[in-house]
C-alpha cells in the first residue's frame, strides 16, 4: 500500500502539471483500485483529446498499473505514454511527431526482469486532394530486454525503419489504402507489404460492396538457441449483395474466402524446423426476411462453409465443411405481445487425412427456441421460453468412438417484472433445465441432470431519500447416472449427487442530496452438497459465506465520480479476506 | 385467416425441421478403453481428468476441461525463449490445435502434480499446482517444471471447467509447459 501511495503521488504531479494549463479542453483521468483475497492490483489512465492552436496539434494518453499477488510473491508493473505533436503549416501538409515509450517490470522471488520499449514517428502527411493522401514516414525502435535474476541478461535492439502508406479514396464508392515498410534493427529484421481495397455502391434496391486485403510480412528474431524466420503471406475478401423485392423480401448473399501461408523457419540453432503451413476458407451465406404482413415476418439463414489446413509433413492436415440452416417465424398479435419461433440445424464435419490422435468427427447441433413475451408500458411484462438443444458428437473411427455422446437440454424460463413508478418494482425469475448425457454405446457414464432456479427481488421506491431492497436466490440440482435397466428396457434415473445453493441478500441504497449515496449490504450464501452414492461413502458438506458490503458513490456534475466498494467475506470454512473496488474518474 | 396462416407457417418449419438433410457419418463400434474420466462435478476432478487425458493423450477429454470463454497466460519471462506476442489471444480453441499438435509430435507423456494449494468458495476455485512433465518423441526428451494456475468455475450444468490458466516458470534450469505450447502454436 505504500508502495502505491508513493506511485499515485509521484503520478499526480504531471497530471497536476497537466491539467492546470489544459484545464479548459476536455481531459480525462480515471483511477482503479482492486483488492481480492490475496490479489492487489491498481491502474490509473490520463486522456487528452486532440488540442489545436494556430497551426500545432497535441494528443497524449497515459497508462500505469501494477498487480500484486501475494501467494506466488509476484509483481508485475507496466506503464506507457504516447503523445502526438503536430504542425499544420497548409491545408496539404501536416508534420507528425508521435513518440510510444512502454516500460514492463516483473518481480518474483527468484525472477526480475524488465522490458523497455521506445517508438519514435515522424511522418507526414501530403494530401493532394480529397481523394488521395500519402503519408511517408520514419520508425526509431529501441528494445531493451534486461534481467537480473536469474543470472544477468541485457540485450538492446535499436534500429531505424522506413515506410510509405497511400490512401486512395473514391467518394461513396471505393478506398483503397496500402503501405510498404521496412524495419532493420541490431537483431532484428520486418518487411511487410499491405494492400487494402473496399467498394459500397447502392443502386436504386440493390447495395453491393466488399473488401479485399492481402498483406506480406517476413520477420526475423533471435532465440535464445539460434535464430528464427517467419513468412506470412495472406489475402482475404469478402463480397456481398442486398436487395429487396416488392417490399417485402429482403436478400442477403455473401461470400468470404481467405488464403493463408505461413512459413516458419529455424534458420540456425539445434534441431532445425521448417514448417509451411497452409490455409484456405469460403464461406457462403444468404439470408431471406419476408414480412407477410405488419405482424408476421419469416427470416431463413443459410450458410455453408468449407476450410481446408495443411501443413509441411501432413500429419496435422485438416478439411473442415459446416453447413446451417436457421427458419425463424415472428408474430405479433398486437402492440403488446410477440411470439417467436427460431430452429436451427447444423452440421460440422471434420476430416483428417493422416490421424494420429485426433480422427474424423461431425458434430450435429439442433435447437428449437420458442419465445412469448407480454409488456405493457412503464417496465411491467412477462416473458415465457421454451427450449431445446441437442449436440451430438461422432467420431467416426473406432479408436475414439466411445466418446461419442448426444446431449440434450430442454429449458422453460419465465420472468415476472411488475412495475410502479415510485412505489415498487418486482422480479421473478422461474427456471426449470434438465440435462441429458447419452453415450452411442453402452457405457456407464450416461448422466442426467436437473435444475430449478427461482429468482425473486423486491425494491421499495415510495421514500424519499432511502430504498431498501431485498433479493434471494435459490437453486437446487441433483444428478446421476441415466441407464438402461435391464429389467423394464427403459432409461432409469439413479440419482447420486444433489446440491442447493440460497442467497439471500438485503441492501438499504441511501441518498441524502442528488449526487452522493451510500449503500450498506448484507448477503448470506450457503451451498450445500450430498452424496447420496450408495456404492462410495455417503457424505454431506456445507459451506457458508457472509458478505457485508459498504457503497459509496459520489458524483456531482463537473464529471467528477468516485465509487467505493468495500465487501468483508466471513467464511465458516477457509479465511476470511475482503474485495475492495474503487474508481475514481475525472474530467474537465 | 391469419389464424390459420400462422398454423400453416408453423407445421412447415417443424416438417422443414425434420428433414433428413443433416444426416452425419456413421460411426465405427469402439474397440479402446477410454483414458479415465470423471464427471467434473467438483474442482479437483477437473484437475484430475486434465492430468490424465494430457497423459493419455485424449483430446476429447482435454478439451472438456476447458470452459469456452478460457484464456491461457504464458510467463512473461517466457519472452526471450519464444516469439514475440507468441501467448496472445490464447483461447479454447488455440489450446486443443496446440495440444493436438504436441499429441501428435510425442509418443509419450508423464505428467505430474506434484503439490498444490486450493481456495473455493464454492463457485469458484484456485488451484496452484507445481508440475513435472516427461515428453518422449522419436528423437528426443524434454524436461519440463513450472507452477500452473487453474481459475475454475461452475457452468449451468453444476460441472466445473478451467476459465483461466496461468503458467510460471520457477527452475531457470528447465523449461515450462508455456514454452512448450508456445513452439507448438
Amino acid at each position: 500500500m505504500k508502495n502505491l501511495l508513493i506511485t499515485i503521488s509521484i503520478f499526480a504531479i504531471p497530471v497536476g502539471i497537466l491539467f492546470s494549463p489544459l484545464k479548459l479542453f476536455p481531459s480525462q483521468y480515471q483511477f482503479f483500485f482492486h483488492h481480492y483475497n490475496d490479489i492487489s492490483s491498481y491502474s490509473q489512465t490520463f486522456f487528452l483529446p486532440t488540442q489545436t492552436k494556430n497551426m500545432f496539434s497535441l494528443r497524449m494518453d497515459a497508462f500505469q498499473s501494477s498487480n500484486k499477488n501475494v501467494t506466488l510473491s509476484k509483481e508485475e508493473t507496466a506503464s506507457n505514454i504516447f503523445f502526438n505533436l503536430g504542425f499544420n503549416p497548409s491545408s496539404n501538409i501536416t508534420f507528425n511527431i508521435k513518440e510510444r515509450a512502454s516500460s514492463n517490470n516483473l518481480n518474483a522471488e527468484n525472477f526480475e526482469s524488465r522490458i523497455v520499449r521506445n517508438e519514435l514517428r515522424i511522418e507526414s502527411i501530403l494530401k493532394y486532394s480529397d481523394w488521395l493522401n500519402i503519408i511517408p514516414y520514419f520508425l526509431f525502435s529501441n528494445d531493451h530486454y534486461s534481467r537480473q535474476l536469474p543470472g544477468s541478461v541485457d540485450i538492446r535492439n535499436p534500429g531505424m525503419g522506413k515506410g510509405i502508406t497511400a490512401n486512395f479514396d473514391i467518394k461513396d464508392v471505393a478506398n483503397i489504402s496500402s503501405e510498404l515498410f521496412s524495419l532493420e534493427q541490431s537483431i532484428s529484421n520486418e518487411k511487410r507489404g499491405i494492400v487494402m481495397g473496399s467498394f459500397d455502391k447502392d443502386y436504386s434496391n440493390v447495395r453491393i460492396g466488399g473488401n479485399l486485403e492481402g498483406r506480406n510480412i517476413l520477420t526475423q528474431y533471435p532465440i535464445l538457441n539460434g535464430e528464427e524466420e517467419k513468412f506470412l503471406e495472406s489475402a482475404k475478401g469478402i463480397v456481398f449483395t442486398e436487395f429487396n423485392l416488392f417490399n417485402r423480401l429482403t436478400t442477403y448473399l455473401s461470400y468470404d474466402g481467405s488464403i493463408r501461408n505461413e512459413i516458419y523457419s529455424l534458420l540456425s540453432g539445434y534441431a532445425a524446423k521448417h514448417n509451411n503451413e497452409k490455409k484456405n476458407h469460403n464461406n457462403y451465406t444468404q439470408n431471406l426476411t419476408y414480412s407477410l404482413n405488419p405482424r408476421i415476418s419469416l427470416d431463413l439463414n443459410i450458410n455453408s462453409y468449407d476450410g481446408i489446413k495443411t501443413f509441411q509433413d501432413g500429419l496435422n492436415d485438416e478439411y473442415s465443411t459446416v453447413k446451417s440452416v436457421a427458419p425463424a417465424f415472428s408474430f405479433k398479435p398486437n402492440k403488446s405481445s410477440e411470439i417467436k419461433f427460431k430452429r436451427i440445424l447444423r452440421l460440422s464435419s471434420f476430416s483428417f487425412p493422416n490421424p494420429l490422435t485426433v480422427t474424423d468427427r461431425d458434430i450435429l447441433d439442433k435447437s428449437f427456441v420458442l419465445l412469448t413475451k407480454y409488456t405493457l408500458p412503464g417496465g411491467t411484462g412477462l416473458a415465457l421460453s421454451l427450449m431445446r438443444t441437442s449436440n451430438h458428437i461422432i467420431y467416426i473411427k473406432n479408436e475414439m468412438s466411445a466418446n461419442n455422446v448426444n446431449r440434450t437440454k430442454y429449458n422453460i424460463e419465465t420472468d415476472i417484472n411488475y412495475f410502479v413508478q415510485q412505489k415498487i418494482k418486482i422480479e421473478e425469475h422461474f427456471s426449470l433445465t434438465a440435462n441429458y448425457q447419452i453415450y452411442d454405446f453402452p457405457s456407464e457414464r450416461n448422466l442426467f441432470t436437473r435444475s430449478l432456479s427461482n429468482h425473486f427481488e423486491i425494491y421499495i421506491l415510495n421514500f424519499h431519500f432511502f430504498e431498501p431492497s431485498f433479493r434471494y436466490k435459490i437453486t437446487l440440482q441433483d444428478w446421476g447416472p441415466y441407464l438402461l435397466s435391464y429389467e423394464t428396457g427403459d432409461y432409469l434415473y439413479y440419482r447420486s449427487l444433489e446440491s442447493k445453493k440460497e442467497t439471500y441478500s438485503m441492501t438499504t441504497k441511501i441518498c441524502p442530496i442528488s449526487y452522493f449515496a451510500f449503500t450498506p449490504s448484507v448477503t448470506i450464501k450457503r451451498n450445500t452438497f450430498a452424496n447420496l452414492n450408495q456404492v462410495t461413502e455417503k457424505q454431506k458438506s456445507s459451506l457458508t459465506e457472509e458478505h457485508y458490503g459498504l457503497k459509496l458513490t459520489y458524483g456531482n456534475d463537473s464529471n467528477m465520480k468516485i465509487n467505493f466498494d468495500l465487501t468483508w467475506i466471513r467464511r465458516i470454512a477457509g479465511d476470511d479476506f475482503y474485495e475492495l473496488k474503487t474508481k475514481l474518474s475525472y474530467g474537465v | 385467416m391469419v389464424f390459420k396462416t400462422v398454423i400453416a407457417i408453423i407445421i412447415f418449419m417443424f416438417l422443414f425441421s425434420s428433414c433428413d438433410w443433416f444426416k452425419p457419418r456413421e460411426a465405427e463400434k469402439p474397440w479402446k478403453e477410454e483414458s479415465e474420466w470423471q464427471e467434473p462435478v467438483n474442482p479437483s476432478i477437473v484437475i484430475s481428468n486434465l492430468e490424465n487425458a494430457f497423459e493419455d493423450r485424449n483430446i476429447v477429454n482435454y478439451e472438456s476441461s476447458f470452459a469456452l470463454s478460457f484464456i491461457f497466460y504464458g510467463d512473461p519471462s517466457d519472452s526471450q525463449y519464444v516469439e514475440p506476442g507468441i501467448f496472445n489471444d490464447w483461447d479454447k480453441e488455440v489450446e486443443k490445435e496446440v495440444a493436438i499438435l504436441i499429441f501428435n509430435t510425442f509418443s509419450n507423456i508423464q505428467l505430474y502434480f506434484e503439490d498444490s494449494l486450493k481456495d473455493s468458495t464454492g463457485i469458484a476455485a484456485n488451484f496452484y499446482e507445481l508440475y513435472t512433465m516427461n515428453l518422449e518423441s522419436i528423437d528426443s526428451t524434454i524436461i519440463a517444471k513450472g507452477l500452473a494456475t487453474f481459475q475454475l468455475t461452475l457452468d449451468s450444468s453444476n460441472l466445473w471447467s478451467i476459465v483461466e490458466w496461468k503458467d510460471f516458470r520457477i527452475d531457470s534450469s528447465f523449461v515450462d509447459w508455456g514454452i512448450i505450447k508456445a513452439k507448438s502454436r
